[in-house]
């Protein structure tokens, strides 16, 4: 080994985070020493901030730093329609795209038997006491078209069969298996707008 | 489809193997132990699926090393390309498909490339045999014609060992189920209809094969039959109800009875009278084949493009005239085949128009020709 175990321990970290490899972990461990007051100890700031601030939305399950978050506290969406993903990630897309104008419900997983998440993992009790209340008008499942994802949004669909609320699904264009995270905008905005109401 | 380059890394006895066949005819033959039915196994993994030995991946590495690969160029019609699959870089655990480099998104965007079908020792019997074997080979001969078929494959077996899962640990969940068992039954149909559209498409493409046996190939499964009578959401829902009204049972036999995973096929050969299940080791290789040989004529009708041929030990079991019927068929069809033998003067038929190489303990020797 030729760089002390403090470096090698940046580097590890690094490595294990989503879209980093040994090899980009170690550019970006060299980036950030070589300029450190440039790149270095503003990410330590913006990481430590980040750490200290942000939080689980009590509401729908987004990540912010205001309790509740920004996306349920916004005067101008629309109350009354609710869309469900199933990650932030996948929240994160839809924003990207720019096409739900309304709120959102992050389940934080899909009903998988063979991983053990079950439908009370499944997090949905602000979009139920929403409904209960009277606020909601629609509800669209935004959910990813893998065998789980499938399987959650018939789940739900059947949990809302009584609530009176209009449900659909995303419309065409989402490839079988595909997980919304990794489709582009267009295509995203596309199935959004081409959403399906389900019969009851 | 045409082999332009195939390159082994680290898989099985293969340490490091750059092949270049100079002919879409492949004899493979040399010493037990050399690396004859690695080279197809190699071959049938750049396919989804667990290859022709349905081995796990922690196999396929060479021993000693920790990341394994195959990687070949292949031309289809004009198109050139480059498929690979093995060790993902980043988790050796983990396998992964690249096209022209880059990973794939889903599975079946490999099966629209590539395909392959195989006979190995191993089914000699499989006529006779196990149900499970003869269903997976079945549905590698659809997914070849519909790439597809693999993904839906995929969903039914994860959404019936879902159920089975719900059943003995939280049979209360009834929902769960009822979703669970929406999923398992929008699946099977649609795995079943793939399935009768496949034994059609091969009756009506249906070619005599000189020096094989004709053939006739059934579907035997409840769905089917259903699926004959009655329209594709008709059984849906029936294969719905069926699933509801058995959980109980199968909760206490720890299984699924209903879905495709329980349809099975039969196959005689209708020109001597012959049933499959009842057939000697070498009447069974000989349906199997003539089987294969009208299978890769329907795929490549459909496509335009008909899949490798991985032919294990073709010959054993054979006698005189199935031998040279079978290579005639393959030269006169010019059907992309890689054929296995310990003994090259076997092949002698197919001296003048197929690369014959030498397999030597983990390398390759090509023959001048
Ligand atoms: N993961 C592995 N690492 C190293 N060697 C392996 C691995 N898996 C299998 N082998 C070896 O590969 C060798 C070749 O096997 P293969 O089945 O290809 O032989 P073959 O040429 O088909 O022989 P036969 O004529 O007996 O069928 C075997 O000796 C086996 O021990
Ligand atoms: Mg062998
Ligand atoms: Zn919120």
């Amino acid at each position: 080994m030729w760089s002390s175990p403090e470096i090698e321990a940046l580097i590890a970290r690094l490595a294990r985070l989503p879209g980093f490899g040994p090899r980009s972990a170690r550019r970006a461990a060299l980036a950030l020493l070589q300029e450190p007051e440039t790149r270095l100890k503003p990410l330590v700031e913006a990481m430590q901030n980040a750490a200290r601030h942000s939080h689980t939305c009590p509401q729908c399950g987004n990540l912010d730093t205001q309790m509740p978050c920004i996306i349920c506290t916004d005067p101008a969406r629309d109350q009354s329609i609710i869309c469900v993903v199933e990650t932030v990630g996948d929240l994160w897309a839809l924003e990207r795209a720019g096409v739900h104008k309304g709120l959102y419900q992050v389940l934080g997983g899909t009903l998988s038997a063979l991983s053990g998440f079950g439908p009370d993992d499944l997090n949905i009790r602000g979009m139920m006491e929403r409904i209960a209340a009277g606020h909601v008008h629609e509800v669209v499942l935004a959910l990813g078209t893998t065998v789980d994802g499938a399987t959650t949004a018939h789940w739900l669909q059947s949990q809302l069969v009584e609530a009176g609320v209009v449900i659909s699904r995303l419309g065409q264009g989402v490839p079988m298996g595909g997980a919304l995270e990794v489709m582009d905008d267009g295509t995203l905005a596309a199935a959004l707008t081409a959403r399906r109401i389900l019969e009851p | 489809m045409q082999l332009l380059q195939l390159t082994l890394t680290d898989f099985r006895n293969y340490k490091r193997c750059v092949w270049n066949p100079t002919s879409p005819f492949v004899i493979l033959h040399g010493e037990n132990g050399s690396g004859k039915t690695n080279l197809l196994e190699a071959l049938s993994l750049l396919a989804p699926g667990r290859g022709l030995h349905g081995a796990s991946s922690a196999h396929f590495c060479r021993e000693g090393a920790h990341n394994w690969g195959i990687s070949a160029s292949l031309k289809k019609g004009e198109h050139v390309f480059r498929l690979a699959t093995g060790t993902a870089p980043s988790n050796t655990k983990r396998r992964v498909f690249l096209v022209e480099g880059e990973p794939v998104r889903s599975q079946s965007d490999v099966a629209s490339l590539y395909a392959c079908v195989w006979l190995v020792p191993r089914m000699d019997r499989l006529l006779s045999d196990n149900a499970a074997h003869r269903r997976r080979f079945l549905d590698r001969l659809v997914v070849a014609l519909f790439p597809d078929h693999a993904q839906q494959l995929a969903a039914h077996e994860r959404s019936v060992m879902s159920r089975n899962r719900i059943l003995a640990t939280q049979p209360s969940q009834k929902t769960w189920l009822s979703s669970v068992e929406d999923s398992i039954s929008r699946h099977a149909v649609a795995i079943t209809d793939a399935r009768l559209t496949f034994l059609e498409r091969m009756k009506n493409s249906a070619i005599t094969t000189p020096g094989f046996p004709e053939i006739d190939l059934q579907l035997d499964c409840l769905l089917a039959q259903e699926l004959q009578r009655h329209s594709a959401l008709k059984v849906e829902d029936w294969l719905r109800d069926n699933l509801q009204k058995t959980r109980t049972d199968d909760q206490q036999r720890g299984g699924t009875r209903y879905g495709a995973h329980r349809a099975d096929f039969s196959l005689n050969d209708t020109t001597h009278g012959i049933r499959g299940a009842l057939a000697s080791s070498g009447q069974q290789k000989i349906m199997l084949l003539s089987l294969l040989l009208a299978h890769a004529h329907c795929v490549q009708e459909g496509w335009g493009d008909a899949p490798f041929l991985l032919l294990d030990e073709p010959l054993v079991h054979l006698d005189e005239p199935h031998r040279q019927a079978l290579m005639t068929n393959i030269l006169e069809r010019k059907m992309p085949s890689f054929l296995t033998g310990t003994d090259a003067g076997l092949f002698a038929p197919l001296k003048s128009s197929a690369d014959f190489v030498h397999v030597k303990n983990g390398f390759l020797h090509p023959e001048a020709p």
